[in-house]
């Protein structure tokens, strides 16, 4: 038997979901390998030409006597040392130029000039102790060009002025000064290489030289291949996270069609019922009838595969085009194809399309012979019974893992067993939803019904008339509205929590912290601004490593009166008011107020009574001490950890900060967080989560609405009769498309609300794992989830307009003889 | 009801299809169906008996010619207007088919009131359903209801609104002969009693033979026009049509 005759035209919606399934696999797979093409190219740049390599332990530095071994060694033609330290460089308002909190670096020179890490774009690199060359992407950002002056700060914290002579090209996002070998060593007071490289002599194998390199302590010593191989794996380290998200969400796609396609084949067999039976009068096999049906959703898969690669091709694109939004600096590149994302492309679209047509197909082998002689056949569906069982098994695992993950104290255990109780209960919820989603849309359809009457009455009695074929159609939606919902009360409960959680413990208005890289802000600074009337309080934290009996804990030193008013962290047992000499607040989750603490630091001992226990804080620490204490433990410490500041009451914002820029204008290196605009920030970076979730949810969505067409169309179709005779019994065209719409409406509005009921409460329990011990603020994202729903049913009605049209044209008598 | 006539054609002209293979279903047909008549239409397969239905009830639009029902000029009506004439003067009974399945009986019998947006009759749809057997099935979904109380139940929404006209297409076509005549006789019920008008489309001339007209059609063209007719007579006529 060829084919089963299904007409072209309706697997179309089922190509159609295939497609967009398809060409969010293929697009994320190509933009990946895309991505990793042009991180691999760029960071090919600092293996180029190197043979061999030596590097330092992380942290650590070879002496020029390693690199002389390294020039001694047997095969080894020529050697390049690199330095590579910290070297902050200021802009032309004296700002510390810092890219995400990092201040730039120092490189050397370099002593072979095919060996260095970078290419020089113009100019030239620089000769003298005064010269310098920067980065381009630095010079894009401060405007600085050739001949120009810019300004770095040495090691003692002194501004230093150099001439750019050169714009370099060089891998990372880091700002990065090329400086002559003397001047780097003497502005940074650092000596040794971070790498020595080598390239070897004609007949020298890369391998061997390797082995014959003398390695000293924790350095590491590889090929050029290898060292190639371990940046690229560096460089794909970088966007794997972004890439596992993006397969994570193609999958939810590939789920969403599925549904859609086994919907559509479903309809498609119950339709075909007596031509299948008259098939199976006429001899065919269960077999043949299977294989064909199978053959051809094989054939709709592959046709919907290569369609789907074509447009994964613009997805890619679209995505790379797109990916500063995503977070991600990437290097500018073509779009790389390699076959992978083909061939997954051409397996997944027809194996997906062969699954989901499994079910019905195997149903359509069921139908008996006979019923091509009767006039309807009943439909068989599973029995209520056993469903309700399955789904109520199915639940209480889902439930219990759920509470199990709740109980859990450590966040990432106790998110996996919630996430992995919401799967079972969303499966659960996705078995019951045929027994449900009529009540559910007759609800629904209470204001509709009021207001349109009559068609808004038969919408709801068509859309509950075939519950299965309801529930499958909307599952589509549950599950992408679902995931978006979840996503939004997630980051918006976490949002929130770690809000209050701050300004509980800071009720302060800015908070001044040490550059990365940098140990501390010097003592100047807190004493720079303790004179000034402007803040009312301040309070300098001093942090270091220290061990208690429990294990390596950071020791803080913290002025009593900063205590309960600058730094106002949750009690757990005990009272902060005992807090003074000779005490100490622990938040290592471990002891009882009273007990005798012994704090060591190298060779220091120093005990203290625990005054009272308190949550954690990461800024702070988990040891916090009075100054005297932390002195004794660490006496050479000067340098804060940390300002906590809050502006006396009639000084605006702009004023005090001003004040702030001015006491810091001799200490570039420190970074001021203004709280008010940490929170906003943090609020933009919430928003645009969420965003970014909405946006790629919404190819789900896209392939959900498909799915509501086509059952519509399909719908549609088997009830021309009915159609006809309610026009003839006086239902206008008009009100007849209404009918279509709001059964779409309220198909897309069932499936909404019950995934924002359940993303909600899923996004919540996450969250609450994701905090542990301290419970979570719930936010409930009302005005998003709302817009989830009505973007749905909108959709949804929209997904209805071709179906409603085609109903509507169709002549009263013409569709009466047609059926 | 004012006007004698409840349907009134005029040179009536149904044309489908255009040049070589236009097929003229309808040829230049002149009838009247007077108020309180029970009228069936009868003819051969082909005849064009059924799209002569259709173009009287506003189903299908005519190519030319005119046709009036209560006095309204149906001609020339937009879509809009037509599903409301449907809907306030015309009653239907069909083949089969009849029933919406997502409706109960009564909720089927009630929908024309209510697309019309009427508050239902209670006391109407009591006697009505009393009348016709099914006060004991108001409630019940179509596919609860035998063949015979469906088209009672379609019955019933038909005479619901006393419309001008009720329009039935082969009522009996799909049932067995006894409940077939049940149908039939209730049909010849709501003349006799109700003063109801009913113009029947059949090819059975046992039950023409309930009307108290007959109106032959033979290609397009009406060929007889019998009054008191009987079956015999009906069939004799038929036969002579080479049916």
């Amino acid at each position: 038997m060829r084919r089963t005759g299904l007409r072209p035209r309706r697997l179309v919606p089922t190509g159609l979901a295939i497609v967009l399934a398809v060409a969010f696999v293929a697009g994320t797979m190509i933009f990946s390998d895309s991505a990793k093409g042009a991180l691999v190219d760029q960071y090919a740049r600092a293996a180029r030409n190197v043979d061999v390599a030596l590097t330092a332990a992380p942290g650590g530095r070879l002496a020029p006597a390693d690199l002389e071994a390294v020039r001694r060694t047997d095969g080894v033609a020529s050697v390049a040392g690199r330095m590579r330290e910290r070297l902050p460089l200021l802009d032309r308002n004296g700002r510390l130029v810092a890219s995400f909190g990092t201040p730039g670096y120092g490189i050397d020179v370099g002593d072979d000039s095919a060996l260095r890490p970078y290419d020089l774009t113009s100019g030239s690199p620089p000769a003298s102790d005064g010269e310098a060359a920067i980065d381009s992407k630095t010079a894009e950002t401060t405007g600085y060009r050739i001949g120009d002056s810019a300004t770095v700060v040495d090691a003692s914290d002194q501004r230093r002025s150099l001439r750019i002579v050169g714009i370099v090209a060089i891998t990372g996002g880091v700002s990065t000064t090329v400086l002559t070998r003397a001047a780097l060593t003497r502005l940074t007071d650092a000596t040794g290489y971070r790498e020595v490289v080598a390239t070897i002599g004609s007949g020298a194998e890369a391998e061997a030289v390797r082995d014959r390199l003398p390695v000293p302590a924790e350095a590491v010593a590889r090929t050029g291949d290898q060292l190639r191989r371990d940046l690229a794996k560096q460089a794909f380290a970088q966007i794997s996270g972004l890439t596992i998200g993006l397969l994570l969400f193609a999958a939810v796609a590939v789920l969403v069609a599925g549904f859609v396609i086994a919907n559509t084949f479903g309809i498609l067999v119950a339709q075909r019922q007596r031509e299948t039976a008259l098939l199976r009068c006429v001899g065919a096999r269960r077999g043949q009838i299977l294989r064909s049906l199978l053959a051809d959703s094989a054939l709709v898969g592959a046709a919907g595969a290569v369609l789907g690669l074509v447009l994964g091709y613009a997805v890619a694109w679209g995505l790379l085009a797109g990916s500063v939004a995503l977070g991600l600096q990437l290097p500018s590149g073509g779009l790389v194809l390699t076959p992978y994302p083909l061939l997954v492309s051409l397996i997944v679209g027809p194996l997906v399309t062969m699954v989901s047509a499994v079910v019905p197909a195997v149903r359509a082998t069921r139908i008996p012979p006979v019923a091509a002689l009767r006039m309807a056949v009943p439909a068989t569906g599973r029995s209520r019974r056993s469903l309700v069982v399955a789904a109520a098994l199915v639940a209480v695992a889902g439930t219990l893992t759920t509470v199990a993950g709740l109980r859990l104290a450590q966040p990432e255990p106790a998110m996996i067993l919630v996430v992995a109780g919401g799967i079972g209960n969303f499966l659960a919820l996705l078995l019951i939803s045929p027994l449900v989603i009529g009540r559910l849309v007759a609800v629904l359809g209470w204001l509709p019904g009021r207001l349109f009457g009559v068609p808004a009455r038969l919408a709801i009695a068509n859309a509950r008339r075939n519950p299965g074929r309801t529930a499958a159609t909307t599952a589509a939606l549950l599950v992408g509205v679902g995931l978006m919902a979840g996503g939004s009360t997630i980051a918006a409960t976490v949002d929130r929590t770690a809000e209050v959680q701050l300004d509980q413990a800071y009720p302060v208005d800015y908070l001044i912290t040490p550059a990365a890289g940098q140990r501390g802000i010097a003592p100047a600074v807190g004493a720079g601004l303790s004179g000034d009337r402007a803040f009312d309080l301040i309070a300098g934290v001093k942090r270091a490593d220290g061990r208690v009996p429990g294990g390596t804990v950071t020791v803080a030193g913290i002025s009593g009166a900063a205590i309960g008013t600058a730094y106002r962290p949750e009690v757990t047992a005990g009272r902060l008011a005992e807090f003074g000499p000779g005490t100490a607040l622990v938040a290592t989750g471990e002891g009882e107020v009273g007990d005798q603490l012994v704090v060591t630091a190298g060779s220091r001992k120093h005990t203290v009574r625990v005054a009272a226990l308190v949550q954690n804080s990461d800024l702070v620490g988990e040891v916090i001490l009075g100054p005297g204490d932390f002195a004794a433990l660490y006496p050479g410490q000067r340098d804060d950890s940390l300002i906590l500041l809050r502006a006396a009451p009639g000084t605006d914002a702009p004023a005090a900060r001003q004040r702030i820029d001015a006491a810091l204008a001799a200490h570039p290196l420190v970074q001021v967080d203004d709280l008010a605009s940490v929170r906003a920030e943090r609020g933009a970076a919430v928003r645009q989560i969420v965003g970014i979730i909405a946006v790629l949810l919404g190819f789900a969505l896209v392939i959900a609405l498909v799915g509501i067409t086509n059952t519509l169309s399909l719908s549609v179709l088997e009830r021309t009769r009915e159609s006809a005779l309610i026009r003839a019994l006086g239902l206008t065209r008009g009100q007849l498309r209404a009918t279509l719409l709001i059964e779409a409406l309220l198909m897309a509005a069932a499936g909404a609300v019950a995934g924002v009921a359940f993303g909600v409460l899923y996004g919540w329990l996450t969250a609450e794992a994701a905090f542990g011990p301290t419970d979570a603020l719930l936010v409930v994202p009302g005005g998003q989830l709302a817009s989830f729903v009505v973007i749905a049913a909108v959709a949804g009605a929209g997904a209805a307009v071709l179906p409603s049209r085609r109903a509507a044209r169709a002549s009263v008598v013409g569709a009466m003889a047609d059926a | 009801m004012t006007t004698t006539h409840a349907v009134r054609a005029d040179e009536l002209v149904k044309v489908y299809g255009e040049g070589e293979t236009a097929v003229t279903a309808v040829d230049r047909v002149s009838v009247t169906f007077p108020a309180g008549q029970f009228t069936a239409i009868v003819g051969p397969s082909g005849s064009g008996k059924s799209t002569l239905m259709h173009l009287l009830a506003g189903l299908d639009t005519a190519t030319s010619g005119s046709i009036r029902i209560g006095g309204v000029e149906v001609t020339g009506l937009a879509d809009r207007d037509l599903t409301v004439l449907r809907r306030d003067r015309i009653g239907f009974v069909f083949q089969a088919f009849n029933l919406l399945p997502t409706l109960t009986a009564e909720q089927n019998i009630l929908l024309p009131g209510e697309l019309a947006g009427r508050r239902p009759d209670r006391p109407r749809l009591a006697q009505v359903a009393a009348d016709l057997g099914l006060a004991d099935r108001l409630h019940h979904y179509p596919a609860q209801l035998s063949g015979g109380q469906q088209q009672r139940v379609a019955c019933a929404r038909a005479l619901m609104s006393r419309p001008d006209v009720v329009f039935a297409d082969e009522p009996t076509g799909s049932l067995d002969t006894r409940t077939g005549a049940g149908v039939l006789e209730l049909l010849r019920r709501s003349v006799r009693e109700w003063g109801q008008t009913v113009v029947m489309v059949t090819h059975d001339p046992v039950a023409a033979g309930y009307a108290d007209r007959v109106v032959v059609l033979a290609d397009g063209r009406i060929v007889d026009d019998l009054r008191a007719p009987t079956p015999d007579g009906v069939a004799d006529r038929l036969q002579r049509l080479g049916a």
